[in-house]
């Protein structure tokens, strides 16, 4: 190239090295800006979490002891298990000849929480069968280990020691993905507080379960209808639970409960919140679903009124059973007034 | 299929009957990280664009040949251009002599390089002569005249980059005095001043080949540099090894005893702006993984803040046998919801409003009018960058929400 040429494209052709590197740092530079950011990002995400975890287990720990009263009680921390569980329970096979007959059955139960140093037992090695379609009342004052004990029976909590049977299946230490679907296809649980999912309507809740169990959608919608009309609740399928009152959102919650058609449906004080009409209509839907329908109904109250809907009660203090006995008097079948609509509801 | 199906129902209805506000401000948020996502690395690509536009139409072309190592010229050019022009791939070629290092007017004086071009040729390789802002451009046959690139005659444009190194004040008509190569000077009369925008080009003299053989007969038929014009869509690199491979046999003798011909694309010449484009590219690559991660931080807040208020609800959820995997879809399902919402929206805004506006009213940069340069390829890779950043940034809070224990997410406030 000439002089003037290279006068012409001198801009052009000079690069020097100085200026590749300084480019090369600038860009290393940028790069090591942003994987630095990332990695704060992370470290504060993951030092926020583990925080949490530890404020959760602590919170946990403080709250221990405070059995009864679900609705205003922190979660309490499990005691690590000082006994080996269920392995190493003592011998107390399900009978195989009454698998058939018992729709619960607990043996040695024992659920024990850490609050400090202290060890809260919750339960204390409770022993129990319940016949298949029985209708069981658990009574006991605040704190005596009711909610504790349906709590181990509906699957949502492990024991620390001991053995659950639930129609003759062996539940004890099943891992999650079971538990899960026991929870959805076998049993229905119904929580104080009713525990309605808020942004889906009464009928959206009733079918959801259903759903997830692989039902079609119309089958879902027609099945979720039947079960509003049971509890009575026909009309209010697309109001959404906050537009219902407590019995009605507690209704809605029985009808979700056996939108699967369990056999065994479990109910943790489902009248606590309600006053005494919305209360006995409740309990007037439980007693037709296990009355006219044959499903096992275990409930935990401490009203001496629910007790009447019972088969049989069982007494718990301080976490052991103190009695098993007949109620007195019993709401019969007549007197709820269940119809004969009721057996177009389990099919 | 099951579990997805309910992933759908509670995302839908979520979206649905959720808070508008949370949903609209997310979606925004959503547009806006998207616009920015798209807005400025298509600014910098246009940049990008008008720096290699204006470095092929002003100062290289695609194919510049210059003389091998020993000469200092390349002969036969008549020939050898017929000849280029009959290659397959070439539009037109155009050969120049540089004949002169200084312009002066009155008392001022500066070095700028004075090229002798075939005007016609010229003008269909480069849009120099298109460029002319004062006079008219030069003509075939011109003699004495001299057409001034702004940034050798100022005209008064103190705005101009390097407008304090030119003449200042020299506009079309005026009369300005060129040395050649050899020290000879002569009077020109300035025929028109051209503004590139493009400071590499603007500071260029340029006479007539006509006027120059006048000058010095010796240069005729030859030239220091011959400049091609590549068809679109021709392979450059291929027609440079042709006309290199060309050159001896065109230019006869010449060339091949003094080292052939150098033919090198407008890729090889721009070293200089390539380093400019580099830097451009490092911050566009620098802005996109800002913007991503905005996006990830927003998801993860809103579905983070989400998931803990809506603990009891997935503790419920679980307790009444959803298994943990649709719950967690469904979060994701809506975090994407949100997002390709916030993107749909910026994508019809981003290429029906802004791009158009933008290219109606260019930003004015150092190499000129900047209009905004992105495809469709670079805005659907784009939209899906975010699409997953936003399913990764919804599932940590998500998958942490399932983890906890049933009776706690219940029992939560």
């Amino acid at each position: 190239m000439t002089a003037a040429g290279r006068h012409h494209m001198g801009r052009l052709t000079v690069v020097t090295a100085a200026a590749g590197r300084h480019h090369h740092l600038i860009r290393l530079a940028g790069l090591a800006l942003i994987a630095a950011a990332v990695a704060v990002i992370a470290v504060v995400t993951i030092r926020g979490l583990i925080r949490r975890g530890r404020r959760s287990r602590a919170r946990q720990a403080l709250a221990a002891g405070a059995d009864e009263a679900p609705g205003a009680e922190a979660p309490r921390a499990e005691a690590p298990p000082a006994e080996a569980p269920a392995a190493e329970a003592p011998a107390a096979e399900l009978p195989a000849t009454q698998a058939g007959a018992v729709a619960v059955a607990v043996r040695h139960l024992s659920k024990t929480y850490q609050m400090g140093n202290v060890t809260v037992r919750a339960l204390d090695d409770v022993s129990l069968e319940i016949q298949t379609g029985a209708m069981v009342c658990i009574l006991g004052r605040s704190g005596s280990g009711k909610s504790t004990l349906l709590r181990q029976l509906g699957l949502l909590d492990l024991p620390s020691r001991g053995r659950i049977w639930l129609n003759g299946e062996e539940v004890t230490r099943l891992p999650e993905s079971r538990r899960a679907r026991l929870r959805l296809r076998g049993l229905g649980y119904v929580f104080q507080e009713y525990a309605l999912l808020p942004e889906l309507t009464a009928a959206e809740n009733v079918y959801l379960p259903a759903m997830m169990a692989g039902q079609a959608g119309r089958r879902c919608r027609d099945r979720a209808a039947e079960l509003l009309d049971l509890v009575e609740l026909g009309q209010r399928a697309r109001h959404r639970p906050r537009e219902m009152s407590g019995g009605e959102q507690q209704r809605v919650a029985i009808a979700r409960a056996l939108v699967n058609e369990p056999t065994i449906i479990f109910a943790d004080e489902p009248t606590a919140n309600l006053d005494t009409t919305s209360a006995r209509t409740v309990m007037e839907s439980l007693a037709k679903l296990n009355q006219a329908l044959g499903v096992t109904v275990v409930f935990v109250s401490h009203e001496p009124d629910d007790a009447r809907y019972a088969t049989a009660l069982v007494h718990l203090a301080d976490g052991k059973i103190t009695a098993e006995q007949q109620p007195a008097e019993r709401v019969t079948h007549t007197q709820i007034g269940a119809g004969t609509q009721l057996d177009g509801g389990q099919s | 299929m099951t579990g997805l199906r309910v992933s759908l129902f509670l995302a839908a209805r979520s979206v649905a009957r959720s808070n508008y506000g949370i949903a609209w401000a997310t979606a925004l948020m959503m547009l806006l990280i998207y616009v920015s996502l798209l807005f400025l690395p298509s600014l910098i690509q246009g940049a990008i664009n008008r720096v290699n536009e204006q470095l092929v139409d002003t100062l290289t072309s695609n194919i510049v040949i210059t003389p091998g190592s020993k000469s200092t010229s390349i002969g036969d050019v008549n020939d050898y251009l017929a000849a280029i022009r009959r290659t397959t791939g070439v539009a037109d070629a155009t050969a120049v002599y540089h004949v002169g290092i200084e312009v002066s007017y009155g008392a001022s004086t500066g070095s700028w390089s004075v090229i002798a071009i075939d005007p016609a040729s010229y003008a269909n390789v480069f849009t120099t002569p298109r460029n002319v802002i004062d006079g008219g451009p030069l003509t075939e046959h011109a003699t004495g005249q001299v057409l001034l690139g702004i940034g050798i005659a100022g005209s008064g444009e103190t705005s101009v980059r390097g407008y304090r190194a030119s003449l200042q004040d020299v506009f079309a008509g005026d009369r300005v005095s060129l040395t050649f190569i050899g020290g000879r000077s002569a009077p020109f009369t300035v025929v028109g001043i051209y503004d590139n925008q493009f400071p590499q080009s603007d500071n260029n003299a340029f006479i007539t080949l006509y006027e120059a053989q006048r000058l010095d007969p010796a240069i005729a038929n030859h030239a220091t540099a011959i400049y091609v014009r590549t068809r679109p869509g021709a392979d450059v690199n291929q027609v440079a090894r042709r006309l290199t491979a060309l050159a001896p046999r065109a230019s006869g003798t010449t060339p091949a005893p003094h080292g052939g011909v150098n033919a090198l694309t407008s890729t090889d010449l721009g070293a200089a702006v390539q380093d400019q484009v580099a830097t451009y590219r490092l911050i566009s690559d620098i802005l996109k993984v800002i913007s991503l991660l905005m996006a990830a931080i927003t998801i993860f807040t809103i579905t983070y803040i989400d998931v803990v208020h809506r603990r009891r609800q997935i503790g419920v959820e679980r307790a009444i046998g959803i298994r943990s995997v649709p719950i967690v879809t469904s979060y994701v399902l809506k975090a994407w919801a949100y997002a390709i919402a916030g993107i749909a929206a910026g994508f019809v805004i981003f290429r029906f409003a802004v791009v158009p506006f933008v290219s109606s009213h260019p930003f004015q940069f150092p190499d000129g009018p900047v209009a905004l340069a992105a495809t469709s390829g670079e805005m659907i890779r784009d939209l899906v960058f975010l699409v997953v950043v936003a399913a990764l940034a919804a599932l940590a809070p998500a998958l942490r929400s399932v983890r906890i224990p049933i009776l706690d997410s219940i029992w939560a406030p």
